[in-house]
């Protein structure tokens, strides 16, 4: 152990030597460890925005895929037995979903006229069926309330039920347990619907709603399979008449956030083809939305962090080769004595080594602060860069997609993910573990390079100058 | 004191040549080099400079392998024994430098020394053994912990001596000694390298230009032109 001595006593005489390489490992050390403070902070948020987001699914039509082209106008369709099977995998708790089609108020049942007026003709509205309405986005986000009554749920499927907006059963004075009667969408068929709920969209009649174009008063929600069952024969598709029902859109709701991925791939094994022109929707939107700015920094820590590493590492090695040229005297006379060379590239070693766990202890003292800060400060500007671009977005005019305008649907911000403004940054053992295994891994390499020129030493050489 | 007489050589070289070859050129500087160092005896390797003295000195004590011929320590070939193990067990060197480790204190040049070569003092510890043996050329307590940059060149020919005393090996090499030493601080090393090998029955080897010096040792090896011849001091 004479060699532990000898570096000891090494560090402490070459005072200005040890004080610029402690220096030098101690920037290191902070951008290092700022780096792995920085990551750590933002896999948090990321995985707190996620949580936030909830475990949903949508299942919808591919907008990227029909803005380039890849999709046709008419609107995708998927077998409903196909998503009962992603619904019957273990990740998924909950599921529902839909179908729309025009279905025509009959029996003297009359639309609302007052505000936005029908598209679909004097009695035409949008219906669509569904399967579970409490899971629809808008009831569950309590945008939508119900007033009365109850929801559509999977057992009522194939039974004529219906539920109206509020101010239509107002006009026409529709309590739960009335009968309306729906026509299908060419008028061919009708059947008699129980109204099995009131609900409230809070939107005016004024505002059309932004997905089909109608009065938010006029939407009706019927059981999916009856309501397929009455457009029988139609494009759109059903069950009965031989044809199988299918669907426009799906929403899963998963047991755990943390199950997203996975549920996600087992789905899209599952249905394989038929998810052609469909997007499985992760609420992935709102994720990227939100964690945008903690990608930006996250990444450039860490690009900043690797720089700093391999530059303090070379920085590093060549302060260690130019203290071995420094100290050729000094192992000449080891050598001399019969020292061997191990040990000489040993003490070498344990000098950096000992100088890289002073740092990397005093890194851990303010590196949190400091992270804090300059974490806080970049993720604020990165944030309100964000926040600025969503609200300049501006809504194609009601009844547009935008598309035809240059705009791109999916640029059209998700309400209630804002992106996140704030990170906390904690300092665990294990970060300041890894710093010191990066910051023993530099001086190995830092010892490394010059441990060659020790081995090619020769005390004869050094020791005679030549003579 | 005087040298005993026909004990076998501590060490041998026989047929001893060295060359150093660059890229343009190779210069012989020991040819076919015949001689031996016995216990007990102060040898004294004298000759004009280049005349390869340092050469000789250098395979002599390890630092460097003989191109061709053996080196041999108590009938080993240093080739088979290692030259870091022939260094480290039974040689120590003294150099005109000094060549102390600056870093450290004359005591801590000492105990360094101690400890590499794993010397153990019979009696006491390692500190002790080194600040009696600091004591005897001449460098007492206070002046053994200070730094080394901080002592006079003879003092720190002293501490080097000292180094090489303290290891207790079989033989001693030093290069040009007292060429730094002023006459009384240079007269004071060479009485410590006679007793040396008078009273404690160490082989000492001095390369030295100084007539003096050389009066001084039992033996006296003179190299020119890369051959060498000895000659018997008798005082």
């Amino acid at each position: 152990m004479n060699f532990v001595k000898r570096a000891g006593l090494s560090l402490w005489a070459r005072k200005g030597r040890t004080l610029i390489t402690l220096c030098t490992f101690l920037v290191i050390s902070v951008m290092v460890l700022a780096g792995v403070l920085v990551n750590d902070a933002t896999a948090r948020a990321q995985q707190e925005a996620r949580r936030s987001v909830g475990a949903e699914v949508n299942l919808g039509m591919d907008l990227g895929a029909l803005t380039s082209g890849g999709a046709g106008l008419q609107a995708p369709r998927i077998d409903a037995g196909t998503v009962d099977a992603m619904g019957g995998l273990p990740q998924v708790q909950r599921y529902t979903y839909s179908m729309w089609d025009r279905g025509i108020l009959k029996g003297g049942t009359e639309l609302v006229t007052e505000g936005v007026q029908s598209p679909m003709g004097a009695d035409g509205t949008i219906t669509l069926g569904v399967l579970d309405s409490s899971l629809l986005p808008d009831f569950r986000s309590g945008n939508f309330r119900l007033l009365s009554g109850r929801h559509l749920s999977a057992a009522d499927k194939n039974d004529k039920l219906l539920m109206v907006e509020e101010r239509l059963a107002r006009k026409n004075g529709l309590r739960v347990g009335d009968k309306v009667t729906l026509g299908s969408n060419e008028g061919t068929a009708s059947a008699d619907f129980t109204v099995t709920g009131v609900y409230r969209d809070p939107r005016p009649v004024s505002e059309a709603e932004p997905e089909y174009g109608v009065n938010p008063a006029n939407m009706l929600y019927a059981s999916v399979g009856a309501f397929a069952g009455l457009n029988s024969g139609q494009e759109q598709g059903h069950e009965s008449g031989g044809g199988s029902l299918q669907v426009a859109n799906a929403v899963f709701l998963l047991q755990d956030a943390d199950d997203l991925d996975g549920f996600k791939e087992e789905a899209a094994r599952l249905a394989g083809s038929a998810l052609d022109g469909f997007a499985l929707d992760a609420n992935d939107k709102a994720l990227r939305q939100m964690t945008g700015p903690l990608k930006s920094i996250g990444s450039t820590a860490t690009l900043a962090m690797w720089l700093i590493g391999l530059a303090g590492a070379a920085v590093l090695a060549l302060l260690a080769n130019l203290a071995v040229r420094q100290r050729r005297g000094e192992y000449g006379v080891l050598l001399a004595m019969g020292e061997s060379r191990s040990r000489l590239i040993l003490q070498q070693a344990l000098e950096m080594v000992v100088v890289a766990a002073l740092a990397v202890g005093l890194s851990s003292l303010f590196a949190q602060t400091l992270t804090q800060s300059a974490g806080q400060s970049l993720l604020g500007r990165e944030a309100a860069a964000a926040q600025r671009k969503l609200d300049s977005w501006q809504a194609p005019p009601p009844g547009s997609t935008g598309i035809d305008q240059g705009m791109d649907p999916d640029e059209r911000p998700v309400e209630n993910a804002d992106p996140v403004d704030r990170i906390t940054v904690r300092l665990d053992p294990a970060d300041v573990a890894t710093v010191g295994a990066v910051g023993l891994g530099i001086a190995l390499i830092a010892t490394a390079l010059p441990a060659g020129a020790v081995l090619r030493l020769s005390p004869r050489a050094i020791l005679t100058k030549g003579k | 004191m005087t040298p005993p007489t026909a004990t076998p050589p501590a060490l041998r070289l026989e047929g001893v040549s060295h060359t150093y070859a660059d890229q343009r050129r190779r210069t012989t500087v020991l040819k076919n080099i015949d001689c031996s160092f016995e216990r007990g005896t102060f040898h004294t390797i004298l000759g004009p400079s280049g005349s390869g003295k340092t050469t000789l000195l250098s395979l002599a004590s390890g630092l460097d392998a003989p191109t061709r011929g053996t080196v041999s320590f108590d009938g080993q070939d240093l080739a088979r024994l290692g030259l870091g193990r022939y260094r480290n067990k039974h040689c120590s060197t003294v150099f005109q430098q000094y060549n102390l480790l600056t870093y450290m204190t004359a005591l801590q040049n000492v105990t360094t020394a101690m400890e590499i070569t794993g010397a153990k003092p019979a009696q006491g510890g390692r500190k002790a053994r080194a600040l009696q043996v600091l004591e005897s050329v001449g460098l007492d307590s206070d002046t053994a912990r200070r730094g080394v940059l901080r002592l006079s060149g003879g003092q720190q020919q002293r501490v080097a001596v000292a180094r090489a005393l303290a290891c207790d090996v079989d033989i001693l090499f030093a290069d040009e000694p007292t060429g730094n030493l002023d006459e009384d601080t240079a007269q004071g090393v060479i009485d410590i390298f006679r007793d040396l090998a008078h009273g404690q029955g160490k082989c000492v080897v001095v390369v030295t230009h100084s007539q003096q010096l050389a009066a001084q040792s039992d033996r006296v090896h003179t190299l020119r032109k890369g051959k060498l011849t000895e000659q018997v001091n008798t005082r």
